[in-house]
């Protein structure tokens, strides 16, 4: 069966991928593939996952969303975790998932700026160096 | 013949008399007062009865209006009680807004797993709806910090970084400090300063922002 794949967009070198729907297990794994390809092919320094239209997140999706944190880190990229509503937020703290070494922010737009500073700061690392 | 005639009337009398009786203890055992026992005034077998039965009735009607007022009473004492209540839920969560993107929070009071469920859930909502970036929770009125409370308060903090705010424990006591380090609490990744004071100026040089003293003429 065909899975429903959710858009990836790029806005200069940063992707944007929005949820908007309920994710089941396999086309949570197939966004992770998406993702992870798309992140390879664009060289893209930074990512924003933006979840507000999300509104169930288990403990699978939960440990998901740290997985592709930590593996777009590994390949460069800054990830930023974008309009967290406040129900997942207190779902995920009781589930006891910590989204290490992700960024959160409000919504897209300070999503982008916090993004623009990490990697500003990556940047003037790569001059120093 | 004649005795015969007088025991039918007899029994028609008794008959005739045990009827209204009857009829008044019906209406009453339905819960309707309004019916009166009638007192013959020439004295005979059922007199005492009646007025037995008027008296009880009274007695009753009476019972039943003492506990009415106090029904009535309990309720006004009940509608009161759920308003206080009200009032203190509504003002064991604020969240102020004090700067652009700068959310103030004072607790004051014990707090326990409800009030906190609550505490977190208000803190959350007011950050989305003031989209604040910073938090300042001013626990200088909490007298007692164990270790549920500080677990709270953690959890609290967790559930606001990853909308995306920051937070700031600020008003913490010598008791508190001690009871937290003799508990064994880890506040390791809570950024916390002594007063609001201090809370404010951490949160405007996280902004950016300074507060200079304004040169004044002359």
């Amino acid at each position: 069966m065909e899975v429903a794949r959710i858009p990836i967009l790029q806005i200069e070198n940063y992707l944007v991928a929005s949820i908007q729907t309920a994710l089941h297990d396999k086309a949570a794994t197939q966004f992770r593939d998406d993702l992870l390809e798309r992140i390879y092919a664009t060289k893209a320094r930074g990512l924003i996952l933006d979840l507000t239209a999300v509104d169930v997140v288990d403990s699978f999706l939960a440990r998901l969303t740290g997985d592709i944190a930590e593996m777009a880190g590994l390949m460069g990229t800054a990830v930023v975790i974008t309009g967290l509503q406040p129900e997942v937020a207190i779902t995920l703290v009781e589930l006891g998932v910590e989204l290490r070494g992700v960024t959160t922010a409000l919504n897209l737009e300070k999503g982008i700026a916090a993004l623009r500073k990490m990697v500003e700061k990556e940047n003037t690392y790569d001059t120093i160096g | 013949m004649a005795e015969k005639t007088d025991l039918n009337q007899y029994k028609e009398f008794v008959k005739e008399r045990l009827k209204s009786l009857l009829n008044v203890v019906q209406s009453v055992s339905s819960g309707d007062f309004s019916m009166s026992v009638k007192i013959s005034e020439k004295e005979d077998e059922f007199t005492a009865l009646a007025i037995g039965l008027a008296r009880m009735i009274n007695d009753m009607i009476e019972a039943n209006r003492v506990s009415e007022d106090r029904m009535a009473k309990l309720q006004t004492v009940v509608e009161e009680k759920e308003r206080l209540l009200k009032t203190v839920r509504e003002l064991s969560s604020p969240v102020i807004q004090v700067w652009e993107n700068v959310l103030v929070m004072p607790l004051v009071g014990a707090i326990d797993s409800a009030r906190a469920a609550r505490i977190t859930e208000d803190l959350l909502t007011g950050i989305i709806k003031y989209q604040a970036e910073i938090v300042i929770i001013d626990i200088t009125g909490v007298p007692v910090v164990d270790t549920s409370v500080a677990n709270h308060l953690i959890q609290t903090i967790k559930a606001a970084a990853l909308l995306g705010a920051k937070c700031v424990v600020v008003g913490i006591s010598s008791e508190v400090a001690q009871s937290l380090i003799n508990l064994g609490v880890d506040l390791s990744g809570v950024v916390t300063r002594s007063n609001l004071q201090a809370g404010v100026r951490y949160a405007m040089e996280m902004m950016g922002l300074e507060v200079v003293l304004k040169k004044r003429e002359g």
